[in-house]
Order: C-alpha cells, then sequence, then structure tokens
C-alpha cells in the first residue's frame, strides 16, 4: 500500500516524466526543423555568398566562407542591358499573365463552383488538363501556330502561352476556395435582392482574398521560373530572365559571380510578391470573423 | 471598417489596372538592329561599297535578315562587325545569341518546323548533316557559282581543303560520303588538336618534347608528380567525359594515328579491331596520370587544370593558346610548346578537326540576303578583321602567315607555325559521315570513359559499344 505523500510524489515525477518528454521533443522538431532550413536554404546562401565574392574567391578550393565582400559582381550585372532587358520583359510579361489570369480565372473558378451547367466537370478537367502535357510536347505546335500568326518575340505571345502555367493552377485553387464560402452568405444576398454579381464581387471575392493571394503568389513564381517557354517563343527583344541568365555563360568562361548576383536580383520580385501576398493571406484569415 | 468597394470602382479598378497592364504589354517590341544599337551609322546606299570587281553588294538593301549563333568568339567577332556589313550591303540584320546547348535546341525547333526564323546559323561537322539529311540546309554551290551573287575575288579555292572537305557531304553515299556533294556550310573558325607541353617543367627535367605517343606515355608517367612552384604536376590531362566530343578531341590524334578506323571498307564498326584496342588502351595509361575527376572533363575542365598549371602534357584545341598565353587567366603564359599530335607507332601522325560555319537554312525568304552574309562573313576582308577580335584560327591560306595573324600570336612562342602544319598536314575529319554522330560518339565515348575509370576492359567496352553503335546506325 502507498502512502498518500508517496502517491504525491509519483504523480509528480510522472508529470515530470512528461514533461521533459514534451520537451525533448520540441527540442527534437526545433533540431529537425533547423536541420531541415538550414538544408533547403543552403544552396540559396551559397549563391548569396558567391553573389558577393571575387572570382578568384568563387574558384577557390577549398571552398571560402570568409573573404573580403565586393559589390562588383552586382554592379556589372545592373549594367548589362542582355540583364536588364530580360528582367524587365519577365516583370511586363509574368505580371501581364497574371493579370489576364484574375480576369478570366476568378470569373471562371466561380463558376465551376457556383453554377450549375452542362458539362461543367467536363470543361474544369480541360482546363486541369492544360497542366499534363509536358511543355517540350506541346511546343513545336505552338511555334508554329505562333510563327504563322506573327505572336513569335512578342509579348502577348508569352502573356498568352504563360496562361497555360497560370489559369488552371487559379481556376482550380480558387474553386475549391469559393466552395468553402458557406452558400448561407450568397443566399442571404439574393434574399435582400442582390444579384450573383454582387456576391461575387462584394462577398465571395474578399472572403477568398487569401486564396487569391496565395495563387497569385504560386502563379508568380511558376511563370517567372519557366524556362522553356521563354526560350522557344521569345527572341531576342522579348527574352525573359531565365534565358536571359544565360548571357553570363560565355564561350571559354562562367562569370559565375555576376550570375550568382544576377540569380539574387532575379529572386527578389518573386520574394517581394510573396511578402505583399502574405499581407492579405494573413488578413483574409481574420476578414469577416467579426462583424463591423 | 474599409468601405465596402462598389461594383462599380471594383470593375473600374481591375480594368484600369488589368488594361493598364495589357496596354503596356501589347506595345509590340521594337526590332533593334545592331547598327542601331551599336550607334554606327546606318549608312544608306554607297556606291563605294561595290567596290570588287563590279559586284553589286547593295543587290539586297532594303531587306532584313535573322541570324542564330552560338556564343563563341566567332560569333562576338561577327556581332561586332555587323555594322559594317550593314553599310556595305544595306540588310538590317536580327540575331540571337545563346550558349551552344540552348542554341541547338532553338535552332532545331526553326529547322525542323521549317518556318525560317534563322536565315542563316552556325553549324559544326556533326551538326550540318543532321540538317542536310531532311534538307534544312541550304546547299551552298548554287550560290558560289553565279556571278550574280558571288564577287569574283571572293575565292573559295583560297579556303584550306581540309576544313572544306568537312563541310562536303554526299548524302547518298552517307556513311562513307564525306568530303563529296554539296557544299552546306562556309568554314569560318577552325580548331585542330595540339599537343601543349609545359616547356619549363621539360627543360627542368632534361626532357624533349615527346614525337610520338609511346614517347608521350614514357615522359608523362616520368613526370607524373613532379614538383614545380611548390605544385605536384599530373603527367598528362586531356577530355575524359561521356559525350562525343571527348572523341573529337586529343583522343582522335591517336585513335587515327594508331591506323584504327571506326568503319571496315564495307561499312561495318570496326573498334574492336587490334589496332582500335591498343589505341585505347594507350589512352587508358595516359589518362591514368591525368586528376581522378578526368572521367568527368569536358574541354573547359580540362583546359581550366591546364592553364592552373596542375598537369604537363595536354592535347587538346590548338587555339586554346589565346587562353593560355593570356597572363590575366592563365598561370602558364609563355610556358607551353605547342607541338604536333603525337605519332603511332609506325610513325603516323593524324589529327581531327573542328569548325564553326555558317550555313542557310532552306526555308529562308531571304536566301539572296543570306548568302550576301555568309559571302560577307567568310571573305577575306572580314576574315582579317575577325583574327585580332579573337576569331582564331582563320579558315583561309591566305591569312595564315598575314601581318595581321603574326603579329596576334607574336608572344604565343611555336604556335603560328604548329596549327597550320597541323591543318595543313594532319587534320581531316575521319569519323563515319553519319548525322547520328552524336549519339554514335555519345556511346563509343562511354566505352572509352568505361576504359579510363577501369570498369571495364577495353575488349569489354569496346565490344558492348559496338554492338549498340551497329544497332542505332541500323535503327530508324
Amino acid at each position: 500500500m502507498v502512502t498518500q505523500p508517496q502517491q504525491a510524489t509519483q504523480v509528480h515525477t510522472r508529470l515530470q516524466a512528461a514533461a521533459s518528454r514534451q520537451r525533448l521533443g520540441e527540442v527534437g522538431r526545433i533540431v529537425g526543423l533547423v536541420t531541415y532550413v538550414t538544408f533547403a536554404l543552403f544552396p540559396l546562401f551559397w549563391i548569396l555568398l558567391m553573389s558577393l565574392k571575387k572570382p578568384i574567391d568563387v574558384i577557390a578550393y577549398p571552398p571560402k566562407f570568409i573573404f573580403t565582400p565586393t559589390l562588383d559582381n552586382y554592379r556589372d550585372a545592373l549594367s548589362r542591358p542582355d540583364f536588364l532587358l530580360p528582367y524587365k520583359n519577365s516583370l511586363i510579361v509574368t505580371i501581364g499573365a497574371l493579370a489576364v489570369t484574375l480576369i478570366i480565372g476568378l470569373p471562371a473558378a466561380y463558376a465551376l463552383a457556383r453554377m450549375d451547367f452542362k458539362r461543367k466537370e467536363d470543361i474544369a478537367f480541360s482546363f486541369l488538363s492544360l497542366r499534363f502535357a509536358p511543355e517540350l510536347v506541346i511546343i513545336l505546335p505552338l511555334f508554329v501556330i505562333y510563327q504563322q500568326l506573327k505572336l513569335y518575340n512578342t509579348y502577348i505571345g508569352l502573356i498568352l502561352v504563360y496562361q497555360l502555367i497560370t489559369f488552371p493552377l487559379m481556376v482550380w485553387m480558387m474553386r475549391s476556395f469559393f466552395e468553402d464560402v458557406p452558400r448561407e452568405i450568397e443566399e442571404a444576398i439574393s434574399i435582400d435582392g442582390g444579384t450573383w454579381w454582387h456576391s461575387f464581387f462584394m462577398i465571395s471575392f474578399r472572403i477568398v482574398l487569401p486564396g487569391v493571394a496565395a495563387s497569385t503568389v504560386l502563379g508568380f513564381i511558376y511563370a517567372w521560373n519557366n524556362f522553356v517557354f521563354g526560350l522557344i517563343l521569345a527572341g531576342r527583344d522579348t527574352q525573359v530572365i531565365t534565358t536571359g541568365l544565360l548571357q553570363f555563360i560565355s564561350f571559354q568562361e562562367i562569370q559565375w559571380g555576376s550570375m550568382a548576383a544576377g540569380t539574387m536580383l532575379t529572386i527578389i520580385p518573386e520574394f517581394l510578391v510573396a511578402i505583399f501576398a502574405l499581407r492579405y493571406m494573413i488578413r483574409g484569415l481574420t476578414a469577416g470573423v467579426v462583424k463591423g | 471598417m474599409d468601405k465596402p468597394i462598389s461594383r462599380r470602382r471594383f470593375l473600374s479598378g481591375l480594368a484600369l489596372s488589368g488594361g493598364s497592364v495589357l496596354l503596356a504589354a501589347c506595345g509590340s517590341p521594337t526590332v533593334s538592329s545592331p547598327a542601331a544599337e551599336s550607334g554606327a551609322p546606318a549608312a544608306p546606299a554607297m556606291p563605294a561599297a561595290s567596290s570588287s570587281g563590279g559586284f553589286d553588294w547593295m543587290q539586297e538593301n532594303g531587306k532584313t535578315i535573322s541570324l542564330a549563333f552560338a556564343k563563341h568568339p566567332m560569333s562576338d567577332t561577327l556581332i561586332q562587325l555587323l555594322p559594317e556589313f550593314k553599310s556595305q550591303t544595306g540588310i538590317t540584320v536580327n540575331y540571337e545569341a545563346y550558349p551552344e546547348e540552348e542554341f541547338f535546341q532553338k535552332l532545331l525547333v526553326d529547322l525542323s518546323t521549317r518556318q525560317g526564323t534563322y536565315d542563316a546559323f552556325m553549324c559544326g561537322p556533326v551538326n550540318y548533316k543532321q540538317y542536310a539529311a531532311p534538307g534544312w540546309i541550304e546547299p551552298l554551290d548554287g550560290y558560289l557559282s553565279d556571278p550574280k551573287l558571288t564577287a569574283s575575288d571572293y575565292d573559295l579555292d583560297d579556303f584550306y581543303p581540309a576544313a572544306l572537305g568537312v563541310n562536303r557531304w554526299d548524302k547518298e553515299k552517307g556513311l562513307t560520303g564525306l568530303g563529296q556533294g554539296p557544299l552546306y556550310a562556309i568554314p569560318v573558325n577552325e580548331e585542330g588538336y595540339s599537343l601543349f607541353s609545359r616547356k619549363d617543367v621539360l627543360e627542368k627535367a632534361g626532357i624533349k618534347p615527346p614525337e610520338s605517343f609511346a614517347e608521350l606515355l614514357e615522359a608523362a608517367t616520368k613526370l607524373n608528380g613532379f614538383e614545380m612552384d611548390g605544385k605536384k604536376l599530373n603527367g598528362f590531362v586531356a577530355r575524359g567525359n561521356k559525350t562525343f566530343p571527348t572523341l573529337t578531341g586529343g583522343f582522335s590524334s591517336l585513335f587515327w594515328g594508331y591506323g584504327a578506323s571506326d568503319l571496315t571498307a564495307d561499312g561495318k564498326v570496326d573498334i574492336t579491331s587490334a589496332k582500335s584496342i591498343e589505341a585505347h588502351k594507350m589512352w587508358g595509361e595516359l589518362m591514368s596520370l591525368a586528376p581522378q575527376a578526368v572521367g568527368s572533363y569536358t574541354w573547359y575542365e580540362a583546359m581550366n587544370d591546364f592553364a592552373a598549371g596542375n598537369a604537363v602534357f595536354f592535347i587538346d584545341a590548338n587555339h586554346m593558346a589565346e587562353f593560355f598565353e593570356d597572363p590575366t587567366k592563365s598561370a602558364v603564359a609563355g610556358k607551353v610548346n605547342y607541338g604536333l599530335p603525337p605519332a603511332g607507332p609506325d610513325g603516323t601522325r593524324a589529327c581531327g578537326i573542328w569548325l564553326w560555319s555558317l550555313g542557310m537554312s532552306s526555308a529562308s525568304q531571304n536566301k539572296n540576303a543570306a548568302w550576301l552574309f555568309l559571302q560577307w562573313a567568310s571573305s577575306k576582308a572580314v576574315l582579317e578583321k575577325a583574327i585580332p577580335l579573337h576569331n582564331i584560327n582563320p579558315t583561309r591560306q591566305s591569312l595564315a602567315n598575314s601581318p595581321t595573324m603574326k603579329e596576334y600570336t607574336a608572344s604565343w612562342g611555336n604556335y603560328n607555325d604548329t596549327w597550320q602544319t597541323i591543318l595543313a598536314d594532319h587534320a581531316k575529319w575521319r569519323y563515319m559521315a553519319s548525322p547520328k554522330f552524336p549519339e554514335i560518339g555519345d556511346r563509343w565515348a562511354l566505352g572509352v570513359q568505361q576504359i579510363i575509370l577501369k570498369e571495364s576492359s577495353a575488349e569489354d567496352a569496346l565490344a558492348a559499344a559496338a554492338s549498340d553503335i551497329e544497332a542505332i546506325l541500323a535503327g530508324v
């Protein structure tokens, strides 16, 4: 038989053990996450270091972590028209593609989520199917069509072809966001005499804003990073940044430092878009929770 | 609380933001010509331009052509000189230049879809056959023989016969049709393969530059691990990765110098012959004196390794001299001897060749204008101007000993004599003339790599490669 104080001590130790187990679990999780983040971000970190190195430090073996940093690589990248023009082109084309996708894709997603019409699932599926075909399979016919329609080497042509990337993404992501909006809200609007346009633009759209932000970020990243479309369908005037970065590779020499600087500069727009969208994602989480 | 956005305001906002982006985007990009970019006067018709024996360089005045270039000193040179072409012919040139791999992808898309986006393009000895087989590249003999289209002072015979021979191919004869039939491209830049050796090391060790592969192996073995300026040197270095350019480089001097051949007289794959096996074994021994990672080396890594002063001997493209002799990039400036390719067991010297040439798309809508560009770019005057702009080696015999070439290579030791001897006496494209050579060569080079890495005996590796190559040749 155990006395009461003994029992209390036992419970206490057990609790302590549980707590330390928990703490251990916590520590393990943190260690695991830190390891993963280090692993995932290290290439990026290495490129950042490379962008601040002199050529001799870039190729130094064993690799150098301590060196005198220089901004020469950034100066070089920013003074090269063959880097700046593709950069500008990529901004125009990616933002243009997203604008088109938002204008057409959002109503499409809403319709697929809320309205009933014939062959709805077929239509949704055919949007999705745009993502199925590997780019390399469709690039030859696209190239021929673009030549015939004079879309080769034009911004419009690239904005259109980027729809293959951004449009299905937007429609399918937003469709599920729209489906999550309680139907009751829209019914309330129609009882008050509002049309579906009211419920789309004034209510549903605002509730799904976090979804819009998320799919915009993803669309931006996928479009910005695309290589094949830009390589085959853009000419010298509309060259995009992914092929623009290749300009740092010359015949006998790869300008690692400048290329790394160019890569870091290329990440900036994606970074900004992500930060900007994050604000909406967080605001969106709480929007509409409290009336007023 | 935020003001609710009215439908109209939202719509107009959306339209404005979206529309303005679209408007900005729709502005069709201005077509830039190099002449406009470099600020050179885009001179209109100048009668003085038609100086060569009454030849009318202005006959295609006002036309626009598009060119596709791989990034290379040759294309850099021509791009710099484009304003001169514009003022001489009145033809506007648009061009695109990409690193080699992307360049070939893009060019292939255009040629295979017959769109004629590019009127003229760069190509190598392997690629042009790939384009000639289906008729995507225009044979040039008709243009050359037409006095209205070719200036009387163009002088085709001035080109090195070996260089022109590489670009002639009778596709009906296939594997054995090289050097016959139509001329598909005009050679503009040539590389042969020289044995580079470190003069300073050989002097210190009291060894003469080797003249044969046997001597090379002996010297390289002796000097492997030799200490020079506090560095332990490798005896040898060369390309070793498993792609076909490994074969077309220094390896070709060994293989053909040993009297081996890739095909028998009746067109069967012959790389398992006794001579071939002997040559491959020699290569394996030489490469065992190279850095450990040599199995992954392309010409680029091998060149940098030698330029960093890590190896005594290196066989590769002779024009790397330009890189070696630049003290800002290389630790071996002034220390390199440029030798002929070493001889095989019976004293035969052989050498491969690589050319960068200009060809014309048969789908071009501006063939005459494109021809004027090809002719201009390979004319004596332009090729001479191209020398100090790094287009080494020139493909015309008259330029080899020109003051320009002598002056440009003055500080490169015995370079200017050696490359001419190689091109005049030894260099030749000897491998089978197949448009599938990249695939065939890759498979063969894989076997070579297996030998270098000692994964397989020369006999086994070559037998496996030979049967795969037969299958590639027989396949559709």
